[in-house]
Order: structure tokens, then sequence, then C-alpha cells
């Protein structure tokens, strides 16, 4: 019969279709899609999910990136350019719309449009790379390195969990530890991941473990293709950073930078009273970071390779092979795919588009520098008069080597050699009359050009630990020698002359200065004067910031004194604030006066 | 006994289901008797799997005509649907050919996430069907109730669209039809700008506001003022020089269709084109829009033994569409709207194209200048179904198998190229005149051709199952129970996106008064974790026909009367994204950099968190409606009233989530709670007088959903929260008029986005905290979907003549100034007429409707406030149409059985309250909606 027929096939149709599809059609085919399990079987991956922990733990501590929808690349450094512009240190020169512009005048906090978290610090990319460092820490074990190698690899993420934790406590105070993965499966377990800050004490107990941790496994060098990996030298480094700023007045202290009601929360912000051993410990823990460098590192000294101390001094920023250098970073590729020429060089001579950043030294903090036979500068400007163009060029030309390498200011030349020098008052086609201070900024910047490498930048160098160790050493009123040698091979290696030991307290001058000198425009200003506890200080982050103010002068260039902004400080400001999302999730306890 | 009359001409309850498939379509002449009253007069109508009486119907379905749909000429089929079904609101929101698709919502919005709904055509899902032509559609439904998406299971709880083709009836003779028509389109809103001399004074007067020098001469203002000068004072409105006055839309169709008791076909061939509005685009080196499209379809019926019946379909489109290369058509639009009217003359006196070094793009340049890109797209469905009569086994049983093959190619293709322009540089001479000479500037270059962007997808998908129907004395029952499987893969995508499904129902209707009907799906997707990717659907629904009982049946003035209510469950299947129960890694290039590398290692990273028990959003939908006829049959209501519980809806995580997880991508779990409900109400009044036939209708729906749980990130203030509010609620502060002077600023509380100024905003503190930050931010204005939907038509026919007008309209929706329709000066962005006549000035203050004007993009007055918010009511005349056919007599010599002519036009008229004059959807950004006024004529051999 022909309809039984087609009945047969038509059901063996049927049933072939259900049998055949039932079982695996909802299946998800094989396909390259990876899992935790395949990432640490391979060593491959196991590497690349390291680079990962580096790349989001942000050591690059610049703002290179600029993407008004994926903010991810910076949570260091202010929104379109360097901390710099937020401390005495610098100004900008164009536009409004840096992390500073808001900074400078107060108008930042919590939330909002001017939240903290756009202008220049969002805790979440911190924890983002914790998080990361978390998964790899965990896992690496399973992976199918050797023991000593998976133990080093585990060292390196130990190490950038430590870095993110500073990070944060270096802003906020006492944090949230996140030293496990904090996992969620549903909206239940939200509310167990919510964890609550650490008092300060717990926050710098848990950065100088876990350096010391890390600094049991970590190689004291790599083969040269991996530079800018983690040695032993820096998580030594990163001790001795943390525990010098834990015995620093901001926290070392009996009295809070504001006043605290609340128990708990004081100690959130800082310990609950003055303990001289803090500095002891700091001073060993600079003191050990310059014994590896001697001892270990196999070569890391203050670097010395050039005859002319200036250049010599502008080579360590500029070259990535400097053998000072104890942990940078790169954040790469070219530098036309990238934002640092726009923000870091001046006016148009190096950027071509529109509205350069322009980074320039203030005279505030020229006056820092001292000229170079060690006596200071006379700075007598008085606002309104008209002082000669040359007065301007000599006095600025009588400074430290370090300022020469540091500031590019205006009579001189851009590459050293060229013969063309730019006179500021007449190079408005080049923008290089848009600055307010003395000068643009030229440390790191000088070699940068479009389509070239972008430059690494610092995290350590061996400097800041003979700094770190000297100002320790004062504190507990340590050997004198001790303390003027540490001081005297920074200035030595500047072709500055010596210094020698006065007293406590204008040794301590004596060494913050030197520090500032060192470290201008490296990003360490800005958590200075908070933790010496001198942001409230007139002229520091708060009131007139100056200028000299270069004329054409119809033919006979002049400039004034010019104070071009006056700037904002509230103590609360020692601290951020939490963002308001977070203290609205009910588990954070804001910062004081916030 | 007394039947109305439909049921009389078809006893339907005794013809098996299966055979209503291929029932000849007789009923069309009746449909087009009915036009504009399908929604209700139709006695038949096509359900999921099948068709059914309207009278026997216990599920929440509103159909119309494709021959309704014909009556709106647009190239977009989702635009012929505005007002034609109760329940279903339709937005525009672009205007452009090819791109100018409705946004539809099937009763409302549903979820916080992915409101889509399905569409099927002929009882298998696509992607999308704007660009199927009326002419090859039998009807439109939508599904809206749990008893009429039930066997969607998993994917219906949005609704669905169901799209039934036309098919062969038997016939003495080949009909034959051809339908034509000629529209001429014109934009039904322009913004209005000021000229050069009035733009020159208001920026004036913002720098001055701005506390800046002023930047115009007098001497240049009375340049602009006499417009002496063309090239050194230039006055251009961008809009008046890119543009002609009108475009074009024509179609064709030629429809083919008979055929005898063994074979039956429907075939059809149709051209559209539509075109856009740029004037003087020659086709070589630039392109006005155009959009082009081919339909074809070819049905066939055939009985192949005395109980086998086959269907074999194919359908598909060609599609081709050409614009402007180089530049988006939004981004077009706005330099039409925001380019000064003195930046420089279109051309310089030589005819050169001009252009700046910061406004290089010359809009009348970037249409002319700069070549043209194309896409190409085609779309072919076949469909094959054969059912075949099991009687041998039990009366009224079959068996049937349907498969379907899809697919979808896309590809591109542009010819580009840059233009030399010329930049008019202004110079003072020592004599103080201002001369003009031009600055070359850009290169021509050959035309640079090739191809990008090339996308596919396919679908396969298969059903199987039987049906049964039967009538035992006064009980009738009809069932079907069916396996589906639907296979959808898109070019590159690793894994396809597959779907299986179990599905049936069983009806049962006892004396034609009391129906009722169980249905269910046991579907499931691939995108949940194994074990949990079934879900079980039911839906129970009846009905009673009260009309038929004693104490009605008597009644003369009600002739009709049924209730009918509908309960059951449905999913939700989009929202997530795919296979987000596992958690996966995701490589990265160039991750981090070693030394001075400029290409950085690889890294990986985890993904988006993973939700292991990630699932369907649920919905528990109930309706209860009515349907009544009154006055032998002239007047025709329906009511509806639906209540939506849709739970497990998805929410972010993330949101919730504290910083400190350090997690980066949304991860969704299923938490939140809508409450969805409303009314829909349609009524039809058919009546004659004399030889005079006419017909009044209209439809009204209102519908309101409200957030019952969201999970949101904790706010501060409780009016932050969108939870208590319906779906998309804008929040912004609430601006209480302007300051007067410094004395009502330093009185009021602190404004901490910028300093402000007298004729600035004045917002109200919400929590009084004395500054008025993002925390007073409130709710404002009302949903952007609007939650009033109605339309109304009135028509008739005299002799030859017929008439129809469709008025649609909607309200209680708000709209949102933004963007450049409210930020004069910035970037030297012109300025309105709006904007410049209701600006703020010390002697305006009392009256003004803008704030002061600035040069800078002012952070206090250009922010999400209430100022800027519009509740709007919108009326518009959608339709109208006069035809005229022509006496038989004159025709039938030349063979030709009807010829009709008719003119008609869409977006006659639009009324609304929106201030400013802007077009209530678009607002005027982009391309346009546009007003068509057509003529054509359909001929039937």
């Amino acid at each position: 019969m022909k309809n039984s027929l087609f009945i047969k096939n038509f059901s063996f149709l049927a049933v072939v279709l259900l049998m055949t599809s039932c079982k695996r059609f909802l299946e998800k085919p094989v396909s390259s899609d990876v899992t935790l399990n395949d990432v640490f079987a391979s060593k491959d991956k196991t590497e690349q999910a390291l680079w990962n922990v580096y790349s989001t733990a942000l050591i690059y501590e610049f703002p290179y990136f600029y993407n008004a929808t994926d903010l991810s690349h910076y949570h260091y450094g202010n929104h379109w350019g360097l901390l710099a512009i937020a401390t005495d240190e610098a100004s900008q020169g164009i536009g409004n719309y840096t992390g500073p512009a808001y900074m400078n005048v107060g108008n930042w906090g919590p939330s909002g449009g001017n939240s903290i978290k756009y202008l220049e610090f969002d805790s979440w990319y911190c924890y983002r790379g914790i998080r990361n460092a978390n998964i790899f820490i965990e896992n690496v074990d399973k992976s199918p390195f050797s023991d000593n190698e998976k133990a080093a690899m585990k060292a390196e993420a130990i190490f950038l969990r430590a870095l993110m934790h500073f990070d944060l406590m270096q802003r906020l105070g006492g944090v949230p530890i996140v030293d496990q993965t904090l996992k969620v499966g549903s909206a239940e377990d939200i509310q167990g991941i919510k964890v609550p800050r650490s008092t300060l004490k717990e926050t710098v107990d848990f950065i100088v473990n876990q350096c010391d941790e890390a600094a049991k496994n970590l190689p004291n060098s790599y083969e040269s293709k991996y530079r800018g990996r983690i040695v032993k030298g820096a998580a030594l480094a990163l001790k001795s950073r943390t525990l010098l700023y834990a015995a620093s007045p901001l926290w070392n202290s009996n009295e809070p930078y504001v006043p605290v009601g609340d128990a708990k929360l004081r100690e959130m912000v800082g310990y609950p009273s003055y303990d001289v051993n803090r500095w002891q410990l700091a001073a060993d823990a600079a003191k050990a970071v310059l014994d590896w460098a001697a001892n270990e590192s196999g070569g890391c000294v203050l670097y010395k390779g050039l005859s002319d101390y200036a250049d010599n001094y502008e080579q360590i920023f500029l070259s990535p092979y400097v053998p000072e250098i104890i942990l940078d970073a790169g954040y790469g590729g070219l530098t036309t795919d990238n934002y640092f020429i726009r923000f870091m060089t001046p006016g148009k001579l190096v950027y071509g588009g529109v509205d350069p950043v322009n980074h320039a030294m203030t005279l505030n903090y020229a006056k820092f520098y001292q000229k170079k036979d060690g006596t200071d500068q006379v700075w007598d400007e008085t606002e309104g008069v008209q002082y000669p163009y040359s007065t301007y060029k000599t006095k600025l030309q009588e400074l430290d080597p370090r300022f020469q390498a540091t500031v590019f200011y205006s009579g001189q030349e851009w590459v050293k050699g060229s013969g063309t020098h730019y006179d500021f008052y007449a190079s408005a086609d080049k923008l290089l009359d848009q600055y307010n201070g003395v000068g643009f900024l030229r440390k790191f910047v000088k070699g940068a050009a479009t389509s070239k490498p972008a430059p690494r930048w610092i995290t350590f160098r061996l400097a800041e630990f003979y700094l770190n160790y000297a100002e320790a050493l004062n504190e507990v009123n340590g050997d004198p020698n001790e303390i003027v040698n540490a001081v005297n091979a920074i200035r030595r290696r500047a072709g500055m002359p010596d210094i020698s030991y006065t007293n406590q307290a204008d040794m301590r001058e004596k060494i913050r200065r030197e520090r500032n000198v060192e470290f201008a425009f490296e990003q360490q200003r800005f958590f200075d004067v908070r933790r010496w506890k001198i942001a409230g200080n007139e002229g520091v982050m708060k009131g007139g910031m100056w200028g000299l103010k270069l004329n054409a002068g119809g033919g006979n260039p002049y400039y004034t004194l010019q104070k071009f902004q006056s700037r904002v400080w509230d103590d609360k400001m020692y601290l951020y604030p939490f963002k308001q999302e977070e203290v609205d999730k009910g588990y954070i306890v804001q910062n004081p006066g916030w | 006994m007394k039947h109305n009359i439909f049921f009389k001409t078809y006893k339907l309850r005794r013809i098996p289901v299966w055979l209503l498939l291929t029932l000849p379509l007789s009923i069309q002449a009746q449909q087009a008797k009915n036009e504009g009253v399908d929604s209700i007069g139709a006695t038949i109508i096509n359900v999921p799997f099948g068709k059914q009486s309207k009278q026997s119907l216990t599920s929440a379905i509103s159909s119309v005509s494709g021959s309704s749909l014909r009556k709106t000429q647009t190239a977009t089929l989702s635009n012929t649907l505005f007002g034609r079904l109760p329940g279903l609101a339709a937005v525009q929101t672009d205007g452009e050919p090819g791109y100018d698709e409705g946004s539809l919502y099937i009763r409302g919005q549903h979820t916080l996430r992915d409101n889509g709904y399905i569409v099927l055509l002929d009882g298998f899902e696509i992607d999308g069907f704007n660009q199927i032509t009326p002419d090859e559609i039998e009807s439109v439904s939508v599904l809206k109730d749990a008893a009429a998406l039930a066997m969607y299971g998993i994917s219906g709880a949005n609704g669905a669209i169901l799209i039934t083709t036309r098919r062969g009836v038997e016939s003495k003779k080949i009909n034959v039809t051809f339908n034509a028509r000629y529209g001429v389109q014109a934009p039904q809103f322009m913004p209005k700008l000021k000229n050069s001399y009035d733009y020159a004074s208001l920026y004036d007067e913002a720098l001055k506001n701005d506390g800046l020098p002023q930047l115009y001469s007098q001497k240049q203002l009375d340049g602009y003022k006499n417009g002496t000068d063309p090239y050194l004072y230039p006055n251009v409105n961008w809009y008046d020089e890119a543009l002609k006055k009108t475009s074009s839309i024509q179609d064709y169709t030629l429809t083919f269709s008979g055929g005898n008791n063994f074979a039956r076909y429907f075939v059809m061939g149709g051209f559209m084109n539509n075109s856009g509005l740029y004037a003087n685009t020659d086709n070589e080196y630039n392109s006005n829009i155009k959009f082009g499209r081919y339909n074809f379809r070819a049905n066939v019926d055939l009985n192949l033994t005395k109980s086998l019946v086959a269907q074999i379909d194919l359908g598909g489109r060609v599609e081709d569409r050409k614009y402007p290369a180089n530049i988006t058509t939004a981004d077009l639009w706005r330099s039409f709207a925001t380019y000064a009217p003195n930046l420089y003359s279109v051309y310089t006196p030589d005819g050169q194209l001009t252009g700046t070094a910061n406004f290089p793009d010359n809009p009348v340049g970037r249409i002319l200048g700069r070549g043209w890109d194309s896409r190409h797209s085609r779309d072919i469905q076949a469909r094959v179904r054969l059912q075949q009569k099991l009687d041998a086994i039990t009366k009224g049983l079959s068996v049937f198998a349907t498969a379907t093959a899809s697919s979808t190619y896309q590809s591109a293709y542009y010819k580009t190229r840059t233009y030399a322009y010329a930049e008019p540089i202004v110079t003072a001479s020592a004599s103080g005149e201002d001369s003009l000479y031009y600055l070359q500037r850009g290169v021509n270059t050959d035309l640079v051709v090739g191809t990008s962007g090339d996308t596919e997808t396919d679908r396969m998908a298969a059903q199987f199952g039987f049906q049964y129907s039967n009538t035992f004395g006064k009980q009738d029952v009809d069932a079907l129970v069916m396996y589906q499987q639907d296979k959808y893969s898109v070019f590159g995508d690793q894994s396809a996106y597959a779907k299986q499904n179990i599905m049936g129902r069983v009806r049962y209707a006892l004396l034609q008064k009391y129906y009722a009907e169980v249905a269910f799906s046991y579907s499931g997707t691939s995108n949940y974790a194994p074990g949990k990717r079934f879900g079980f659907f039911p839906a129970l629904s009846g009905g009673w026909i009260l009309s038929q009982e004693n104490f009605l049946k008597h009644s003369k003035a009600l002739n009709f009367l049924k209730l009918r209510g509908s309960i059951g469950l449905a999913g939700n299947d989009k929202g997530a994204s795919r296979f987000s129960y596992n958690q996966y890694w995701e490589g990265q290039s160039n991750a981090y950099y070693w030394g001075t590398a400029t290409s950085g290692s690889a890294g990986i990273i985890q993904s988006a968190l993973a939700n292991p028990d990630i699932t369907w959003e649920r919905s528990m939908m109930a309706d209860i409606g009515a349907e009544a006829r009154f006055f032998k049959n002239k007047l025709s209501v329906e009511a509806d009233y639906f209540y939506e519980r849709r739970y497990d809806g998805l929410v972010n995580m993330n949101d919730m989530m504290p910083g400190m997880s350090g997690l980066t991508a949304a991860s969704y779990i299923n938490r939140a709670v809508i409450h969805n409900r409303g009314i829909e109400f349609s009524a039809t009044y058919n009546d004659r007088i004399g030889s005079f036939n006419y017909f009044v209708g209209g439809q009204f729906a209102f519908i309101k959903n409200k957030v019952i749980a969201s999970y949101e990130t904790p706010k501060a203030e409780s009016y932050r929260y969108a939870q208590g509010k319906p779906i998309g609620q804008r929040f912004g502060l609430e601006a209480i008029g302007f300051f007067r002077n410094e004395l009502d600023i330093a009185s009021s509380p602190t404004q901490t986005f910028t300093t402000v100024q007298p004729g600035d905003l004045k917002y109200k503190d919400q929590n009084n905290d004395g500054i008025i930050d993002i925390n007073d931010e409130t709710a404002i204005g009302k949903p952007s979907v609007p939650e009033i939907n109605y339309s109304f038509n009135v028509g008739g026919s005299y002799k030859g003549f017929d008439i129809e007008f469709l008025f649609q309209g909607n309200a209680n929706k708000s709209v949102y100034l933004t963007d450049y329709t409210i930020v004069p000066f910035v970037n030297n962005a012109t300025i309105s007429e709006w904007a410049a006549d209701g600006r703020w000035t010390p002697e305006t203050s009392n009256n003004a409707t803008f704030p002061r004007l600035s040069t800078i993009s002012n952070q206090n007055n250009y922010r999400a406030s209430s100022f800027w918010v519009r509740n709007i009511a919108l009326l518009r005349l959608r339709n109208a149409e006069l035809g005229y056919t022509l006496p038989g007599k004159a025709l039938s010599r030349a063979k030709i059985e009807k010829l009709r002519l008719f003119v008609s036009a869409v977006n006659l008229f639009t009324s609304d309250n929106l201030y400013p004059n802007v077009d209530p959807e678009t607002l005027s950004v982009g391309y346009p909606t546009l007003k068509t006024y057509s003529f054509g004529l359909n001929l039937n051999f």
C-alpha cells in the first residue's frame, strides 16, 4: 500500500530525527573556548595568565592611554597628566579637562562627575589586578612548570597583589585586604564577599608580610628579553616604601590628620599612637634594598655612565637598560598609538594635534633646586615688575644639573647640540608660550617621538632607597655619617657638593629637599606631602602657585613674577574618599570628612 | 438554531484543522470586504500551527490582513503596522530608506534586559520581517497571551508575530494581479535654524555671558545682514544646500494564483525602490541614499494522493542599499544641524568645495565628494511540508512533517575617494577692508574600490507531529502534539543557536458554547547548563459563548457575546550572553610589554563571571477578554485585560557587587520582578446607507509596567531607585526655573556642577542638604515607550469609490531633548530658532524657555534635568486613501476583471504638543521621518 509505505518511511524518518538529535542537539560543540583547567594545564597559557596579572595590576604608573569609554588603562596618575600637576611641582598649560583642574580647586569628592574615580584613581582597577593575581596564585601549582618555576611565578603574583594593596593604602589608608579569589555564584553570595576595611596596621603588616613571602622565591635577575619582570629587589623595595610611609607623620602620630570620633575609623586612617620603632623598621628595610643591590643584584648601582651630570641624570629616564632601575614597566606600543606625547611633551614641538596638556614646573618647586655650588638661588622678584629675559635664563642656568635635565625652559635647546634654541615668548605657533611656571617638563620625554616605543616608566629605582634610608635613620637619630653618606651618594652622582650633618630637624628638611629634587615628576611628591603632613602649608597644596611669565616686550623681552593659580586644600584630602558607590553598598566606612 | 452569518458560511467546527491549512482561501474575498475591520471581523485567523475560527478562539490574538498593510506605502513592513493591531505599539525613530524600521512593542515592555519578540514565518522563526512585502502576506497575527504563546515555551514571553504567506486558491483560470504605486516623500519636520546675522549676534551675546571678548565686528555683522558678499560673509542653510525637497518611493508587484484539485500555486514577484533626499548626486562619484528590493515567492500545494498533501514553498529577496561613503547618516545629519551658517560658503566662486582645517567636512562635500558605499543582502527561505491523513487508524488523525532551510548573506562594496578643498582665509588689509583668499587643502584622489563586512546566517529547522480532530455528537476535540528543532548559525560563531521543543495542545468544545484549551511546551535551548536546559510551560484557556445560552439567544440587539480567559507560563531566553553558565577565559593580544618591545606578549584573562544557574526569564500571564457583536452584527467590540508577572528577570550582578571583587564585565542573574498590566479595547461599526457602505473603527490600549525588584546599585537617596518605577525610567534633576539674579543664586542651595550665573537653570534640592549634586536626581518624565496607544479609522464606499482614513496616536510618554538639539555654539555649532527665540536674557527672564546662551558646554544647564523632558501626546493621520474602481463593463472587453485607481498618503499630518517643533519621535536627530503622497493602481485579470 502506498499509504502505509509512506507512513513507515515517515515514522522511520521521525524516529531517526528524534534519536539523533535529542541527545546531542543542545550540546555546545567543540570550540576554542578556554576554561580555567585548560589555562593551567598548559605552560604557555599559564604564562599568559601571569602576563595578564602584570597587565591588570597596572604597574605602569602613567596615564598613557585615554579613552572616554574605556578608562581601564589608568588608575594611576591624573586624568590626562601626571600626579605632579596636583601638587606644587607642576601645572598644566592648555585645557581644563585634566584631573588636577578639579583637584587643585578642591572640586572633587567621592561621587558625581568630579568623582575621584574619574580624576585620578578608581580602586576597582587595583582589585581587578588583585583578583587576577589571586586566581593565579591559587592555580599555578596545577601547571606543568617545575616546582621552582612555580614558586617564582607565584611570588611574582604575590608581589603584584601586594603592590596593588599598597596603591590602595597610600590613597585610602586601611583597605579591605583581598587575599583570595572572591567567589560569587549568585546574588546571595555577594553579601559574603563584602570584605570590610582592615586597620592601617593590618594593611601595612599584610603588604610587608607578602613582600617577605615573595622575596623568598623571586630571582635576582632575568634574561634580558624579560626586562621589567619582578626581581627580589622589587619586593624589598616595596617593603621599604611601605614601612617608610607607615612610619611617616600622617599615620605614625598621636593625632589623626583630622579629628576622628570613631575609634575603629581612627585605626583605619592611622596608627593609634606614635612609635619611633616604625622608623627603625623603615630604616632596616631601606638598608636591605641597598644591601641587596650591593651583594645580590648583579649590578644594581646608581647610574654614572655619562660624564655630563645633567646628561647622566636624564639618561636614567630615557634608557631602559640603566642598572639603577629595580622595577619599571612598559605599557607600550608606539607613541603614535598613545597619549604620552600629547600629555607630556612641550607645546607642539613633538606632538602635532590639538590642545597639548603642557606640563610645566612651578616656581614654587624650582626653588628647591640649589645652584650648582650648593647655595640657594636668589628669588627676589616681586609682582608687577619687569625683569630682563637674560636674568631669567641666567638664574635657571645656574641651578642643579638635575634641573637642567628636568625642565625645558626658554632659551634652551630641545635637542642638545642641535643649535636650535626656543624663546617661548615668541613661540605661539608651537604653543610654547602655553604654560604656567618656569618651563616645560623635559625629564622622561626628551627622547619621546611619534612612532617610537613609548618610554618605560620607573616604579622603583635605587636612588629612592638611599633617601628612604637617610630619612628613616635621621628620625631614629641614627649614625650621622650613615645619614649624610646616603644623601651625598645621591648628590655626588648629580654633581652637587656634599652636605654635612647638622641636627635632626635640619637634616629632615635637607633630606626632604633632596628627595624633591631627585624625584621631581616621578609621582613621589604627591604622596610625600601627604605622608609628611605638609600638604596644607601655604604654597604646597594650598595657596599661590607661581611662575615667571615671559613677554616679547617689543624687542626687549622681559619676565614678570606671576601668580597663575590659587589652590584649595582641606585636611580631609590627606586621604581620598572611597567611591560613594562602594560606601552605599554598606560595607565600607568612609574616610573622615568626606 | 440561530447562527451568526460567519459561522453559517463556514461551519468551521466540522472541518479538521489540518484541512484548514490547505483550505482554499475564499475568505479573502470576504476579507477584502472587511478591510479595516479584519482584526475583529475576520472569521478565520492564523494561530500557531494552524487556523482557527475566531469564535472558538480562547486566546488573545490580534490579526491584520496583508491587503490592509498594503495601504501604507512604505518600504518596511513594521511601518505598515502602526495602529493596525491592538496591543502592538509602534514607534518610528528613523526615516532613512532601508533603515527606517519602527520599534515594535507587544504589550509594552516586559523586562529590564532584552525585550525582543520572536517572529515566525509559516511556522518557523525568522530573523527579521521588515523586508517582506505585504503582497505575499495573507495575515500578520500578534500573539499576546499565555494561551497563544504557550507552544513557543522558552522563547515566547515577550510576544510573537506570526506571519502567514498567501497560498493558491482553486480556480477556473489563472488569477493575475498587478499592483503599482509611486509616491513622493518629504520630511515631516525640519529643524529651523538661525541665519548668519542672528547667529553672529547671538554668539557675541553668549561670549559676553561667558565673560569673553566679542568675536564679530560691526562690519561683519553688517556683512551678514546685507548679504552682499556670500563668500566673505556666508549665510548657509546646510539643509537647503544638501537636500532636495522630495524623494521618491515606488513599488510594483505581480502575482499569479490558481490551480485545481491536484495542484495550487501562488507566485509573486515584486520590486521596490526608495531613494533619499540628497541633491545633485550622480551615482558615479557619489550617491544619494538608495534602497532597492526584489521580493519573490512561490507557494505550491499538491494533493499527492487523496490523503497526502504536500506544500512546497520558496521565498526570498534581494536588497541593495547605497549611500554616501565614509560617514554615517546620523553624523551627516548632525553636520547639517550643527554647522554654523557663516562657517564657509558651500563653494568658492570657482565652484570648488570649501572646508577648513577644523571643519574639513563640508556637509555638501561629504555627500558629493567622497564616493559611495553599498550593502547587498540576499535572503532565501525554502519550506516543505507533508501531511498524511491517518483516517485508516482513527478518524481525524493525521501526521505531518515540515522542514525549512533558510539563509541570508550580506556583503558590502564601496567606491571612495577624497577631494581637494579650499579653505577661506579672511585678512584685514591696512585700509580695514576684509579680503578673502583660498588656501588649498587635501587632494583629489582616484576612486578606491573595495569590499567588506560579509556576514551569513543559516537556519535549519524541522517539525514533526500528529494532529487529531473529531466530533463526537455535541463535542469537538482537536489535538496537536509535535516536536521541533531549530538550529541557527551565524557566520563566524563557533556554536550554533540550537533549540528543541516538544509542544502540543488539546482543544475541547461543547455545544459550540463552551471551549477549553490546554497547551504546553517542553522546550530548551543550548544556552544553559547541561541538565538545566529545558523548561515546561503550560497554559490553560477557556471561552464561553453567552449568546448561545437561552437567556441571550433571543436578544435583538446582542448578536454575539463571548467571554474568554487564559493563564499560563512562558519564558524569555534572551538577554544574557551565550553559554554564560560556564567560566571561560579569553586571550588578549599585547597584554604586557617587556623591555622596548613595541608589541606585547599575549595574555589570557578570565571572562565575565559565569552563572552556573543562569536560566530563562519567566512570565506568568493572565488574560481575560470579551468579544461581542450588536445590531445585526454591525457593531463588533472586543476588550482584554491582562496581567503579567515577569520573574526570574535578568539583572546585572555587578551592579550590586562590591568593587573589591575586581570583576569586570556584566554577569546576569535571574532576580528581577516586573509587573505589566493593561487593557486593550477595539470596536468596529459597519453599515450602509443606500449604496453607501461605511465603517468606523477604533483601538485603544493602555499598558503600564512597574519594576518590583531590580537589584540595583545601592543609592544614597531612596528616590533614585528604578525599583518601583516603570522600566526605562529617566532620572535627572528637577529644574525649578532660571536664576533671576546674583541674590537668587546666593540664597539658593549651591549647585556643584559649575559656577552658575543668572539665566542658568536652578534645581530643586531634593534631599535638602544645601547642595545640588547627583544625589538630587529624581525620576523625571514618563517612560519613553508610550503607555497609551490608540488609533481609529473611518471609511466607506459608494459605487466605484472607496475611501479610508486611519488615525494613529499615542500618549503618556516622554522624550528627552539632548545633545546637539539643545547645545548651541559649543564647537561652533549653530543655533536653532527655538533656542534663540526662547533664550534667557535679563529682559525675557519672565518668559524664557531656554537658558542664557553660552559658548561653553555648560555643565549646569546641559545635564539631565526635567527642563529637557517633554511629556508628549501625538496624533497623526497615518493613512488616507481614496480609490475608484472602474465599472466592470468597460473593462471586461479588455479581459480585465478589476481596475482600481487610488491616491493615498502616509503621515499626512502629525499633531503633537512637543515644543520645540521637531519630530516628536526622532526629535529631528538623524534622517527625518517622511510623509508620502502616492498614486497607484490595482489590476486584476
